[in-house]
């Protein structure tokens, strides 16, 4: 009875909380860092940490809607190179069509191998430099070049990874049950938003959480393009101005633990609550990107 | 000579059996067909650059001029990949195996190291590794080259530390897609745990980790260019010099030298993405698959 | 005129000949029981039979109009032909009840209200009133057989076709799928049903047709067939699953 209590999850997490609150405060104790300089400045980071939230969100928002269609695309490869046919019997495709879905995939293809092969740091500084070379003084909204270069390059990013999530969901959706809506005559299209779509979606809820924390992570990159966000503000302000590098670093910790850990954990919890029985695969946890 | 026989001290019959070929004539053609594909993308987009260059989008002799430059950041960089990926491996499986125990402690420990690490941009882990282990040790190390050598490889060490923390999770979903009936059925044979978890468990946790652990390696590949923030004169640090002294020459240099140094990067997880995929298919047992998400 | 008619229909997996000039009529009100040995083609004829497999050759006739035409829309034809499969195939993601619905709001284009009392009536038609709400994953193998006879009944089919629709389930849920079609029988609906269930062969089908490597062997009566089988596969047949 006792040892089942120690295992459920809730307990872990509130030991983990318990130990690492506790690990705070005694190191500080300790005097490794300064107590009352974090307490004192842990607010001015909150507007910087704002400022990757919103980057990160937004660019996310708009990658899942460039994303999708790739995905698509990449889940349904024309037939020669068909390797899970959900269908396992399908009619050949006519000619136009045949003309438009290789340029299609092929283009998909491209783009994905690219952005993933490639490291977000050399993407940032390529988008960057061409931002700047073409538009000098860009200044649109009243944010300024690294803004906006930053969201270019975060946003082309996070399309990619998105799109290769979305493509591994509508993959894992089993051929029975479009063979199913097929039977009952539904359209293609219709198959795919009454059955792929959200039974995919579902799928691919956890890898989009991670894909959203990766983003947020990658946006830290941004810091070297001078974009004011956490690290930026870490790195900048509270290390070197303020000449405090311990207390940048666990400050910086700080924000991306409260911000990651939570975030996954609630993820984790309510999808666990929300999951329909019965659908549901057995996922391996994604690599970290860069 | 008697005939094979079954019996307790006979000899048994030698049995050749050859595994069903994974190499099925589909297969093989699909693959060429792709490798085909990807060679051809490769030669049309080197003869797109080329054509650019020659019509002077580009100054053509100058990105010339960058490859054996390049090559070097290049091969300082495979090396730093060959030295992360062991270390992170190696801690990455024990704190991976640790989070499939029953030990409370242990288990949280390894939680925690995961949690931590999982959550730290790698940027901030390097650029912290620099910083700290430069406050920490100028006082005890006085030679300056010395100094700067040990921190330089601290923040090596960040990054293997980082991508451990991928790896133990990729370990952990390994070790647990294993059914329990799995080791049931290898103890009821009366094999001892350790024997359990060597012959029965590893090798289908690491059959169906090894796609996840491949897109793992290419992340850390990746990962390197961050070592340029803190000096290192890998292949992106190298890109940051050639800009200093590029942009004077010529104002597109730095748009230049990051698309060249995009491809030798692209070119080298691809090459790892292709062997990883030749390794799965020669492990592939029929039955043994993880969902690629 | 028959309500379908299959004639000379032909199918090709690769250089694997699965249908051989298949001829099969069904009238209306009648239920057809097509058994045979596993692999030779039951359940390709039954999908080519919908257009979910395109057939190679040959014509499939609904009330007398060709249907495999490029003229007439494969999803039209199988809305005239309901299909019940052998692992039932339920969404996944959506209740008993928006199973139902599903299609008969976005194929038949009924609003939401008339879906839903419709699929009501089909549900309670299979006795699962009372589990609209559960999800695929929370029935039984039976409970979600019958679910997936009301979704391919409340289309209101022409014809009705089962695909092995008791091989996957556990044997204490076979009798009440089994019921359900009977009951379905009398009432007078067209059904092709491929099926080793030999008790139902024999009261429910007025016709068996034995089918082997492609082709109709031998079809009749379920007396003629399990009684005097005047081929010898089906005499082979029947031997061995009669034993």
């Amino acid at each position: 009875m006792g040892a089942t209590v120690l295992r459920s999850p809730a307990v872990g997490i509130g030991a983990g909380v318990a130990i690492s609150v506790l690990l705070f405060f005694a190191l500080g104790e300790l005097g490794f860092y300064s107590l009352p300089f974090i307490l004192q400045y842990l607010p001015t980071g909150v507007g910087p940490a704002e400022a990757s939230l919103e980057l990160t969100t937004l660019s996310f928002l708009i990658g899942f809607g460039l994303a999708l269609p790739l995905g698509v695309i990449r889940a349904y490869p024309p037939r020669i190179v068909r390797k899970h046919p959900n269908v396992p019997h399908r009619a050949a495709d006519s000619l136009p069509k045949k003309l438009l879905a290789w340029p299609l995939y092929g283009f998909a293809t491209a783009y994905v191998a690219v952005i993933r092969g490639t490291p977000f740091l050399v993407q940032v500084f390529l988008v960057y430099y061409a931002v700047i070379f073409a538009y000098p003084r860009l200044m649109l909204f009243g944010l300024s070049a690294p803004f906006w270069a930053g969201l270019l390059a975060l946003t082309i990013n996070t399309t990619g990874y998105q799109a290769e999530a979305l493509r591994g969901g509508f993959q894992s959706v089993e051929g029975s049950q479009i063979e199913a809506a097929r039977a009952i005559g539904m359209t293609k299209f219709q198959t795919f938003w009454s059955v792929t779509f959200p039974q995919g979606i579902r799928l691919v809820t956890l890898p989009l959480t991670n894909e959203w924390i990766s983003n947020f992570k990658t946006s830290a990159i941004l810091s070297y393009i001078a974009f004011a966000e956490l690290f930026f503000w870490s790195r900048t302000y509270i290390a070197y101005q303020l000449a405090r590098p311990i207390e940048a670093f666990v400050m910086i910790a700080i924000f991306y633990l409260v911000i990651n850990v939570t975030l996954s954990r609630v993820v984790c919890y309510v999808e666990a609550r929300r999951r329909i029985p019965g659908l549901g695969t057995q996922i391996m946890p994604g690599p970290h990107r860069v | 000579m008697a005939a094979p026989s079954i019996h307790p001290g006979g000899t048994p019959a030698p049995v050749t059996m050859r595994p069903a070929s994974r190499w099925t004539r589909a297969a093989v053609l699909a693959r060429a067909l792709r490798v085909g594909i990807g060679v051809a993308a490769t030669l049309a987009g080197y003869g797109f650059i080329v054509w650019l260059g020659t019509v002077g989008v580009y100054n053509l002799a100058y990105a010339k001029g960058l490859v054996p430059a390049l090559w070097q950041g290049f091969v300082l960089s495979v090396l730093i990949v060959a030295v992360v990926i062991p270390i992170g491996f190696a801690v990455g499986f024990f704190v991976g195996w640790a989070r499939t125990l029953r030990n409370p402690i242990v288990r949280g420990l390894a939680s925690v190291y995961v949690d931590f690490f999982r959550s730290m941009p790698p940027i901030v882990l390097i650029a912290f590794a620099f910083l700290l282990g430069l406050i920490a040790l100028r006082t005890t190390i006085a030679d300056p080259f010395l100094l700067h050598w040990i921190i330089l490889w601290l923040g090596v060490l960040a990054l293997a530390f980082h991508t451990a923390a991928y790896q133990a999770e990729i370990v952990r979903a390994g070790i647990l897609s294993v059914p329990s009936s799995q080791s049931e059925a290898a103890q009821s044979l009366g094999l001892t745990r350790g024997q359990t978890m060597l012959r029965v468990v590893l090798p289908q946790a690491f059959r169906v980790s090894l796609p996840a652990l491949g897109n793992e390696f290419s992340s850390v590949i990746k990962d390197t260019s961050l070592l340029s923030v803190i000096g290192w004169l890998e292949l992106s640090g190298l890109a940051l010099v050639q800009i200093y002294s590029g942009i004077l020459v010529y104002p597109l240099a730095p748009v230049v030298i990051w698309l060249e140094v995009a491809v030798f990067y692209f070119a080298i997880t691809f090459a790892l993405n292709s062997s990883v995929r030749v390794l799965e298919n020669s492990f592939k047992v029929p039955g043994l698959e993880a969902a690629r998400l | 005129m028959s309500t379908l008619s299959i004639r000379a229909v032909e199918k090709w997996y690769g250089a694997l000949h699965v249908l051989r000039g298949v001829d099969l009529d069904v009238e209306k009100s009648q239920t057809v029981c097509i058994i045979g040995p596993s692999g030779s083609g039951k359940s390709t004829l039954l999908r080519c039979t919908n257009l979910l497999v395109a057939p190679d050759g040959g014509e499939i006739l609904l009330d007398g109009v060709r249907v495999n035409s490029p003229s007439i829309r494969p999803e039209w034809v199988r809305q005239q032909i309901g299909m019940v499969f052998q692992s039932f195939h339920l969404f996944t993601h959506l209740t008993a009840l928006r199973n139902v619905t599903l299609g008969l709001v976005r194929v038949k284009k009924l609003d939401r209200t008339a879906a839903e009392a419709k699929a009501l009536q089909e549900l309670e038609r299979v006795g699962l009133g009372a589990k609209l709400h559960a999800y695929p994953a929370q029935l039984s193998g039976g409970q979600q057989q019958r679910v997936a006879i009301a979704r391919a009944l409340a289309m209101d089919p022409k014809i009705l076709l089962f695909d092995e629709p008791t091989s996957a389930l556990d044997p204490e849920y076979i009798r009440e799928v089994l019921d359900v079609m009977a009951q379905l029988a009398k009432d007078g609906m067209t059904m092709v049903v491929v099926s080793h269930e030999m008790s139902f062969a024999r009261e429910v089908a007025d016709r068996i047709v034995f089918f082997d490597q492609g082709q109709v062997v031998e079809q009749g009566t379920p007396e003629e067939i399990f009684d005097r089988p005047g081929h010898d596969r089906t005499k082979a047949f029947v031997g061995k699953i009669l034993r």
